[in-house]
C-alpha cells in the first residue's frame, strides 16, 4: 500500500521470561495526509516488576516485585496540520491482572505491601479508557532532533467496569526544547513532564497504573520504577556534542519527583541524578544509547535503542506507565 | 653476440640517464594501449568508507620523511592530457559561452515525445529514474530534495561545469523539466523495495517517486538528466594504487598530480563526497583505440548540499571518524569549538551549508583520508590553485548563473562565497611555492608570468636567476656568471634557479635547450 497502510506485529520475550505481544494497524495518510488512524493491541506478561510501595519517601530496601499481566486494545483517530499540530482522539479497552511476583532474590508485592499501600493489588479491574491529546512539533528532524520544540498535552478518563473502584483521569502534559549552538554540533536538550492523576470520589487510582519514575528514560540514577505515587514531575537537561560523525557525547542532570496531592507540584523535594553518556547516530537518529547515571543512590548504566525524548505514541495506549 | 648485448646495454644505460628527450615536454599522453577487456568491478560504499576511516591504503609519504614527487607528469610538471585529464581553462581561456557550455554537448533530453522509463531508484541517497529519450538516447534522472528544491540540481550544474574547466572528465548533464505525463513507464522495469527484494515497477511507483521531490508552482520538476558515459561501465577508479587489467595505468593514483591536486578543486567546490563510489571509469573507444576513461560523477553533493540534504556543517571540516579527534572531541565535552561550527551560512533553501568567509583550504578534507589528497605536496597545490585563481569572478558569476536558480539571492550567495574561497585557495599556495609560471624563451630571454604579481599574492618583482650550463647527459651543473633572464647559453642545455630573497627556500628551476624551456623544478 505503499506507506498508507501498515501493519505491524511483534513478539518478545526476555531471558527472564518477559513477554510483550503486539499488533499495530496504520493508516497514516487519511484524508490527503491530514488524518491518521491507528489500531493497537498489545498484551503484556511481565512476572517480576519491581514495586518499592508508594510515594517519595519509600525505601530502595523496600524493592519488592509483581506479575503485571494486562491486554488492551485501543483506537487512536486524529488529524495533522503540516507535520506541526496534531490534535485527535483515542478509546479502549484494558483487561488488568496483577498478581505475585517472581523473583529469587526479592518478596512478593502483596506479601509486602497492604491494598492501601498498593491500590488494586488484591483484586484487579478492567477498564474502559478514552481521551483527548494535541501536540504541538516544530523539531527539526523528530527521530533526532537538533533544534526546535515538541509541547505534547494528553488527556485520558479511566472507567472501572468491573470493580467500580478505580475510575480516575489522567493528564500529562510534556514540553520539550532542543537549543542548538555552534551550527548544531552543540545543544542543549531540556525536557519537563508531568503526569496528574485524580481519582473520582470513593476512588483510587490502582498503583499499577499510577506515574512512575526512576529508569533510562527519567531519572537515570535511580532504578526503573523506583518510585511510585499519583502524580509524577521531571525535568531533564542535557548537553550534546558531536565526537565524530556517527556519535554524540552527553552529560545530563535529572530532577523529578512523585507525589501524592496535585499541590505539590513544585520544585521543592526533588530527587536528582547526573550522568553522562554517548549516543551513536545512524540515518540521522540515535540508534543506541549508554548513559551512566549516579544519584545519592549509587549508579545505573542503562543501554538503550531509543533517544530520551522519544515520543510515545499518542492516545490511551501510550497512559500505561509500563509498556 | 656478446658485444652487441653489452652495446644495446651501454646505449640503454646512456639513454635511461638523459634527464630529458627531444620530444620533452610531452603536452600528451602517448597513444594508450588498446584494449578489448576490463573487469567490471563493483565497489561496497561502507568497505570503501571504512577502509579509508581506519586503515588509509596506499603508498603514503611519511610525515617526516622524503616526499613522493608527483608522477604522470611532463617535465614542466604538467599532468599530460589522456584518459585522466585535459588542459583546459587556464591552458587556453574558455570564453563565458564555453564555461557556460560546459561539458554539454548540446543533447538534453528530447522535449519532443515521451520518456520512457527504464529504471527508477526509490531508496538511497535521492530517488530517481532512468530514461529513454524519444532519440533513444539513456539519461539518469537525479531530483532535488523535498526540503531544498534547487539545491541539488544546481551545485551539479555548477559543478559539472567547474570541474570540466578544470581538465576532468565529468559526463553531459542538463538541466531538465519535466510534467508527469512525459514519463511512460516501460515494460518489465523492475523497482526494487525497501529489502532490495525486486518487483515489477507499475505507474504508481512513479508517481510515488514523484511525491518524494519537489515540483515548481508551474507543475514541472525540475532535474538533472545525465547523458549516460559512452563506452562500457567498469565501476570507480580508486584513488589509490593502479587497475591490474589496464595496461595504460602505469601510475599509482596516490601519485597522479592530477588526482593531489583535485584535492584544492575539491576544497573550492565543498566536495567533500570525493570518494571513489562517485568516480566513473569506462572502457570506450576514441580514434579506433579502446581505453579505460576515468571520470568524476555525481557532483550534485556539492556547495553544501548533500544531494538529498543539506551537507552537515562538519563536512570539510573533519573526517567522518578520526581517531585523534574523536578523542580529543570525547575528552573536552565539545568546549574545543572548530571553525567549521562558527560559519554562518545562506539561508536559502537553495543554497546548501556553503560559505567562504571560514574556508581555510589549508584545514578542508573530504569525508575521509584520501590518500591522492593525503600525499600532496606544494607543487601539487601549486598546479591546483594557479587553475582555479584563473577564474575571473565574472566567469565564477557566468557559470553559476547556469544553475538557474529562481531566487537571484542564491547565485550570488554561491557565487561569492566560490570568490571568497577561491582568493584564499591563492592565499594559501601562492605562499608555499614561487608563484611563477608561463616559463618561455623569448627575443633570447627568459620570461614568466608572474601570478603572485598578478592576483596581488606574491613578490611583484625582487626575483634574482642564477644560470648554469646543463649536461643532459650527467645532469652536472655549470655554474655561470650571468645574472640577468637573458639567456647566456645558446646551444646546449642551461638551467636558471630562479630566487627571490623574501621567500630563501623557494625556488624554480627552469630547464632548457636553446630557446626552448623543457622542464621544471621547484622547491619549498
Amino acid at each position: 500500500m505503499r506507506g498508507r497502510l501498515r501493519v505491524r506485529s511483534s513478539a518478545q520475550i526476555s531471558f527472564s521470561n518477559y513477554q510483550r505481544i503486539d499488533g499495530e494497524l496504520n493508516l497514516p495518510k487519511l484524508a490527503g495526509e491530514r488524518a491518521f488512524l491507528d489500531i493497537y493491541a498489545v498484551h503484556h506478561n511481565y512476572p517480576g516488576v519491581q514495586y518499592y510501595g508508594p510515594g517519595p519517601d519509600s525505601e530502595k530496601t523496600g524493592r519488592t516485585v509483581y506479575r503485571l499481566e494486562d491486554t488492551a486494545a485501543d483506537l487512536t483517530a486524529g488529524w495533522k496540520y503540516r507535520n506541526r499540530m496534531r490534535v485527535g482522539a483515542s478509546a479502549g479497552g484494558l483487561w488488568m491482572n496483577a498478581g505475585p511476583g517472581t523473583h529469587r532474590n526479592f518478596a512478593s508485592a502483596d506479601k509486602t505491601y497492604s491494598p492501601v499501600q498498593a491500590p488494586g493489588i488484591d483484586v484487579q479491574a478492567n477498564f474502559f479508557r478514552f481521551g483527548t491529546f494535541a501536540q504541538l512539533d516544530y523539531r527539526d528532524n523528530p527521530l533526532g532532533p537538533k533544534a526546535g520544540g515538541n509541547y505534547v498535552v494528553q488527556y485520558s478518563r479511566f472507567e472501572d467496569t468491573s470493580l467500580g473502584r478505580h475510575d480516575f483521569n489522567r493528564l500529562e502534559v510534556e514540553l520539550q526544547q532542543h537549543v542548538p549552538f555552534y551550527n548544531k554540533s552543540r545543544r542543549v536538550a531540556l525536557r519537563a513532564k508531568t503526569v496528574l492523576t485524580e481519582a473520582s470520589n470513593g476512588n483510587e487510582v490502582p498503583f499499577y497504573l499510577r506515574p512512575i519514575l526512576g529508569g533510562s528514560d527519567d531519572l537515570r540514577g535511580f532504578r526503573p520504577f523506583r518510585f511510585n505515587d499519583r502524580n509524577a514531575f521531571f525535568m531533564n537537561g542535557e548537553y550534546r556534542w558531536e565526537i565524530f560523525a556517527g556519535l554524540d557525547g552527553a552529560v545530563f542532570a535529572d530532577a523529578g519527583k512523585v507525589f501524592a496531592k496535585r499541590s505539590q507540584l513544585n520544585f521543592h523535594n526533588l530527587e536528582s541524578a547526573v550522568g553522562f553518556g554517548l549516543r551513536f547516530n545512524a540515518r540521522n537518529q540515535t540508534s543506541i544509547r549508554i548513559d551512566a547515571g549516579f544519584s545519592h543512590e549509587g549508579f545505573q548504566i542503562f543501554f538503550k535503542f531509543n533517544d530520551i525524548f522519544t515520543q510515545r505514541p499518542f492516545g490511551t495506549s501510550s497512559s500505561q506507565p509500563i509498556f | 653476440m656478446k658485444t652487441r648485448i653489452a652495446l644495446f646495454a651501454l646505449l640503454a644505460a646512456s639513454a635511461a640517464a638523459r634527464k630529458f628527450y627531444d620530444d620533452d615536454p610531452l603536452i600528451a599522453e602517448p597513444k594508450p594501449l588498446s584494449i578489448d577487456k576490463a573487469a567490471s568491478r563493483k565497489l561496497s560504499d561502507y568497505f570503501d568508507v571504512f577502509s579509508h576511516l581506519l586503515a588509509t591504503p596506499g603508498e603514503l609519504a611519511a610525515k617526516k620523511g622524503k616526499p613522493i614527487p608527483a608522477q604522470a607528469v611532463n617535465t614542466l610538471g604538467e599532468p599530460m592530457e589522456g584518459a585522466w585529464w585535459v588542459q583546459r581553462h587556464y591552458y587556453k581561456p574558455m570564453s563565458l559561452e564555453e564555461l557556460r557550455k560546459g561539458p554539454t554537448r548540446g543533447l538534453p533530453p528530447s522535449a519532443e515525445g515521451a520518456w520512457t522509463v527504464i529504471g527508477a531508484k526509490n531508496e538511497g541517497i535521492t530517488p530517481g529514474f532512468v530514461i529513454l529519450d524519444a532519440n533513444k538516447r539513456r539519461y539518469f534522472i537525479k531530483f532535488d530534495p523535498l526540503s531544498n528544491p534547487e539545491m541539488a540540481t544546481g551545485a551539479d550544474q555548477i559543478s559539472i561545469k567547474l570541474f570540466h574547466a578544470l581538465g576532468y572528465h565529468v559526463p553531459d548533464n542538463y538541466l531538465a523539466y519535466f510534467t508527469e505525463d512525459r514519463l511512460v513507464l516501460g515494460q518489465d522495469v523492475e523497482i526494487a523495495d525497501n529489502l532490495g527484494n525486486k518487483r515489477k515497477m507499475t505507474r504508481r511507483d512513479v508517481s510515488e517517486i514523484l511525491m518524494k521531490v519537489p515540483r515548481g508552482k508551474d507543475g514541472r520538476y525540475r532535474a538533472t538528466a545525465s547523458l549516460a558515459i559512452a563506452g562500457k561501465g567498469i565501476g570507480p577508479y580508486r584513488y589509490y594504487g593502479q587497475r591490474t587489467d589496464d595496461p595504460n595505468d602505469t601510475t599509482p593514483h596516490e601519485h597522479r598530480r592530477d588526482l593531489r591536486g583535485l584535492h584544492v578543486f575539491c576544497a573550492w567546490t565543498a566536495h567533500d563526497d570525493s570518494r571513489a563510489i562517485n568516480t566513473y571509469d569506462s572502457l570506450t573507444e576514441e580514434n579506433g583505440v579502446k581505453f579505460v576513461k576515468h571520470f568524476l560523477l555525481d557532483l550534485g553533493s556539492t556547495l553544501g548540499s548533500a544531494s538529498s540534504k543539506p551537507n552537515s556543517p562538519r563536512s570539510g571540516g573533519e573526517y567522518l571518524f578520526g581517531w585523534k579527534l574523536a578523542a580529543k572531541n570525547l575528552l573536552t565535552l565539545g568546549l574545543d569549538v572548530p571553525a567549521w561550527a562558527r560559519a554562518k551560512y545562506s539561508k536559502l533553501p537553495a543554497v546548501g551549508l556553503f560559505e567562504g568567509e571560514r574556508f581555510d583550504p589549508e584545514r578542508w578534507v573530504a569525508e575521509y583520508p584520501n590518500p591522492a589528497f593525503l600525499n600532496r605536496l606544494p607543487d601539487d597545490e601549486f598546479w591546483a590553485a594557479k587553475q582555479v585563481m584563473a577564474f575571473s569572478d565574472a566567469e565564477i558569476r557566468a557559470i553559476v548563473e547556469t544553475a538557474a536558480f529562481s531566487d537571484a539571492r542564491a547565485t550570488e550567495d554561491i557565487a561569492t562565497a566560490m570568490i571568497q574561497r577561491r582568493d584564499r585557495i591563492g592565499k594559501a599556495y601562492f605562499a608555499k611555492v614561487l608563484p611563477l609560471d608561463g616559463f618561455s624563451v623569448a627575443s633570447g630571454e627568459l620570461r614568466f608570468e608572474n601570478l603572485g604579481a598578478r592576483y596581488k599574492l606574491g613578490p611583484e618583482a625582487g626575483y634574482s636567476v642564477k644560470w648554469h650550463q646543463f649536461d643532459n647527459d650527467t645532469e652536472r651543473l655549470t655554474p655561470h656568471p650571468a645574472q640577468e633572464f637573458r639567456v647566456p647559453v645558446q646551444n646546449g642545455y642551461w638551467m636558471a634557479e630562479i630566487g627571490h630573497p623574501s621567500r630563501p627556500k623557494q625556488t624554480v628551476r627552469v630547464f632548457g635547450r636553446g630557446d626552448r624551456v623543457v622542464g621544471l623544478e621547484r622547491t619549498w
